[in-house]
């Protein structure tokens, strides 16, 4: 209990919330579901470990229509996935992506923002880390306060959440 | 420099003018600050503010010696990677190193994302003149950057633009045609444009929010993803952050973490947290990692961080809410109200790093309503470092406004200002509104909106009424108070006072009252003289009766009970006895409505009159009590909640007649709310408030009448 409130909701909802609330479209899958229906091709970078699935291109200032990641964490407190961004080609696809999908493995999915420090002190162990939190797709709302997607960073994000992994 | 003014630089004077005529300025303000305030209030709900905002307060509570000892963790630790870590000194000091790191690898384009810290230092100017080209890639930024202006706000830099002024910049610079109307059009066309830099730059350059000295990590705060691509394609790095920007561990960073974004933009998390530590992988480098710098700014920061007045400030985590509840900042924007940095603790700002003679001038600006202090999510008492620091700045330049001569030179003397304000009730006929018990007040060194309508001084004190209907002859009491009226009950508004009296002897509660009526000293405060100050002070606790004859010690003005809980004992720490009875007199400091509360009194509605009620700064801020429930028990479905209750009414004393153009600005929001109730009487328990609202209402016309809690009581509520 690090906010002086109580995570009394069931984490997985919790986390849905307060993605929802961020503009996320939310998908509750199994893993049989997901793989069914997973087509590669559909994605221009693909990186989701869980399941061996790699298509890790070099991404230029043109972009990319979709990508698919795996996030290592997600936080309920506040809706936000946690990606391990060290190497440069995911990176990128999390921001040059007009698109992004984030499977989240229910599994990884923590309480609040404090949960994430032990994976943000293993990472950065090393003499070296990049860590992203991502809550939402990007956007601004610095003309006339008028909130607009897509500024420098994905214009959408999609949560898929893989129910029993 | 000794600096003697009579008046402000007429420069800015016009300032405040222009920013008061901008429509689009107040448009946007007022808007932003509406939603805002509710936004606030959504964001935090289920939880406790009070302990989020003192574990931020606490995680950043470090001495000089402390923040050395992280500095040097920070280091080592990012060094292990092989970047480099420069100490500068100054502003020009940091903007050579990062000039110089720049031209080494032949950087004609920059990318910045938004930093306060290369605002600070003036690094755009900087490199600009010496031929490279930054490029702010937050869009806020970046819109200013075209129109060569300074941010107006720390969060929303360009608030003070509207899309109409945002489409011709564009239309200037990408030669595209822009349509004004379709914001979602002109985002796109940033996004590409903008996307040419970051892959054009060899160099990104940005700040950090935090700096965790246990693992050598920053975090950079952004909803844009600027940062992301600002660290991401450019082969080097260059973060930029003052030493007060650094915390022990992860644990403390989360505390910030959890604040930052719900106070800076009311969004439960900002949509990009980037932690980066040392020289992570880079495609574009030479080396396969990143070349980072990380330049700490010095700019004066060591030489204060032990000091007792000013420290606080450091715990600033820079987002910006204290100026999106400033009444002040509401009307006139961030180019007046701050420089480098805007908003309350901008003020502050500049006199720890910025220019002194403009601060001087600045500081005169804060109303004193602390709704800056209420809002901070790092627990800084703001106000009270402005109020502090503008002691200060009058030792030194002596700004006396037209105010400062009369309050500070008169009111710690009672028997001089007790025959002045005498002279004055007599002097004042001539500058009567006709029929009225008012005067127009004109300050002619502002051109517009230059009138105050305040109340007459009145024929007869409160002290004389007292006495001369025997109220000091009441002996059948089974309580006993001690009421001190203050100069406002005194002087303008003695039926106030009288009408507790009864009320109270109704209760069967005895009231004692001064000897002599002394001010409480805060109008000396507030135009920064402490000298004077502390005579009222000391003068003043001799008068006050001994707190263990009385079971309450009643005020009816809210800001003489602030400055009593507040003030008081500051200024007579060194004066034993005095500090005693203070302390004694604080616990049993009470307005009317909280000890009617208290009490349990009972009072009943005599008839059907609709209610509204402001709530008073003081009152809700300092002594931590707003009848606004107790009213709503009363008068049940006759109150009528009051939309922005709490938000100041722009008096703020002196402040009114110093700057009625500002105070009418605000005046103004404040009347149209009081309107849309359709209530019959606005009630309100300060002096200081029903002064400034009966000016606005009688200005109007208005049928609508301005009350203290305890005259409106007299006649409109039995006691049970």
């Amino acid at each position: 209990m690090y906010n002086g409130a109580k995570m009394d909701k069931d984490t997985i909802e919790q986390f849905v919330t307060n993605s929802k609330r961020v503009g996320n479209a939310n998908t509750l899958i199994s893993k049989n579901e997901f793989l069914a229906s997973f087509m590669q091709d559909d994605y221009e970078y693909v990186y989701i470990p869980a399941f061996n699935y790699y298509k890790k291109i070099l991404i230029d200032k043109n972009g990319i229509k979709k990508a698919i990641v795996e996030s290592n964490l997600a936080i309920a407190e506040t809706g936000t996935v946690v990606i391990d961004n060290n190497d440069e080609t995911l990176r990128r696809a999390t921001s040059l992506a007009e698109e992004l999908n984030i499977v989240v493995l229910s599994s990884s999915i923590v309480s609040f923002l404090e949960d994430s420090n032990e994976l943000l002190n293993n990472l950065t162990k090393k003499d070296h880390a990049y860590i992203t939190f991502i809550t939402g797709a990007s956007r601004t709302a610095d003309i006339e306060l008028v909130l607009a997607m897509g500024v420098h960073g994905p214009l959408r994000v999609n949560i898929i959440i893989i129910t029993d992994a | 420099m000794k600096v003697n003014f009579f008046k402000r630089s007429d420069e800015f004077i016009k300032k405040i003018e222009e920013a008061l005529e901008d429509k689009t300025l107040y448009n946007n303000l007022h808007t932003f600050s509406t939603n805002i305030r509710k936004t606030y209030k959504s964001v935090y709900e289920g939880l406790d503010f009070n302990l989020l905002r003192s574990k931020v307060n606490k995680s950043k509570e470090f001495s000089r010696e402390e923040r050395l000892e992280l500095f040097e963790q920070f280091k080592q630790n990012v060094e292990k990677s092989g970047a480099k870590v420069y100490q500068a000194e100054s502003s020009i000091d940091a903007c050579k190193y990062i000039t110089s790191i720049c031209k080494n690898h032949n950087a004609d384009y920059i990318v910045k994302s938004k930093s306060m810290t290369a605002e600070e230092i003036g690094l755009n100017k900087y490199l600009e003149a010496n031929g490279l080209h930054p490029i702010e890639t937050d869009l806020g930024e970046w819109i200013l950057q075209l129109a060569n202006e300074r941010p107006s706000h720390m969060v929303a830099p360009a608030i003070h633009k509207n899309r109409k002024q945002v489409a011709e910049l564009f239309r200037q610079h990408t030669k595209e045609d822009i349509d004004e109307n379709d914001i979602e059009k002109m985002v796109k066309i940033a996004r590409k444009y903008l996307r040419e830099y970051f892959f054009k730059a060899k160099v990104g350059i940005t700040g950090a929010n935090i700096a965790v000295a246990q693992t050598g990590t920053i975090a950079i705060f952004t909803n844009e993803g600027n940062a992301e691509l600002t660290t991401t394609i450019p082969p080097v790095h260059i973060v930029l952050l003052g030493y007060d920007k650094l915390v022990r561990d992860f644990k403390q960073a989360m505390n910030i973490t959890r604040v930052l974004p719900k106070n800076a933009a009311g969004q439960i998390m900002a949509t990009y947290v980037t932690w980066i530590k040392g020289q992570y992988p880079s495609i574009e480098s030479k080396t396969g990692f990143k070349e980072t710098h990380y330049v700490f700014l010095d700019n004066g920061r060591l030489s204060l961080f032990n000091n007792p007045v000013v420290q606080e400030a450091f715990k600033c985590i820079r987002c910006g809410s204290c100026a999106n509840v400033c009444p002040v900042y509401g009307v006139v924007g961030g180019h007046v109200f701050g420089d480098v940095y805007t908003g309350p603790i901008g003020l502050v700002n500049t006199v720890l790093y910025g220019n002194n003679v403009r601060a001087k001038d600045l500081l005169k600006l804060c109303l004193g309503c602390k709704a800056c202090s209420e809002i901070c999510p790092a627990g800084i008492d703001i106000q009270k470092l402005i109020s502090d620091l503008n002691i200060g700045l009058n030792e030194k330049y002596h700004t006396q406004l037209i105010s400062d001569f009369t309050f500070s030179s008169i009111l710690s003397k009672p028997n001089t200002f007790r025959s002045t304000m005498k002279v004055g009730s007599y002097l004042q006929t001539p500058l009567k509104l006709k029929g009225t018990d008012y005067i127009k007040f004109k300050n002619i060194s502002i051109t517009k909106n230059n009138t105050k309508i305040l109340p007459a001084i009145a024929k007869k004190t409160f002290t004389e009424l007292f006495k001369q209907y025997n109220y000091n002859k009441y002996n059948n009491a089974k309580k006993r108070v001690f009421f001190y009226p203050g100069c406002a009950i005194e002087y303008f508004y003695p039926y106030i006072g009288i009408a507790l009296v009864k009320l109270l002897q109704k209760a069967e509660i005895a009231v004692d009252i001064p000897k002599k009526a002394v001010c409480c000293g805060l109008p000396s405060i507030h135009s920064g003289n402490s000298t004077s100050a502390k005579k009222a002070i000391l003068e003043n606790i001799q008068y006050m009766g001994d707190p263990e004859n009385y079971d309450a010690f009643l005020v009816l003005c809210p800001t003489c009970g602030a400055t009593i809980k507040e003030h008081f004992p500051l200024y007579l720490s060194a004066n034993i006895p005095e500090f005693k009875k203070t302390d004694l007199m604080i616990n049993k400091i009470k307005s009317l409505s909280m000890f009617l509360d208290e009490n349990k009194i009972k009072l009943v509605p005599k008839n059907n009159l609709k209610i509204t009620y402001h709530v008073p700064c003081h009152q809700n801020r300092s002594m931590h009590f707003s009848a606004e429930p107790l009213l709503k028990e009363i008068f049940k479905e006759n109150f009528i909640p009051l939309v922005d209750a709490d938000v100041c009414c722009g008096f703020g004393g002196s402040f009114s007649i110093d700057y009625p153009n500002i105070s009418n600005a605000i005046l103004n929001k404040k009347v149209e709310n009081i309107i849309k109730t359709k209530a019959d009487i606005v009630l309100t328990d300060c002096p200081g408030c029903i002064m400034q609202i009966n000016g606005g209402i009688v200005e109007r016309n208005l049928n609508i009448k301005v009350m203290h809690l305890s005259d409106f009581f007299e006649y409109n509520v039995d006691v049970e």
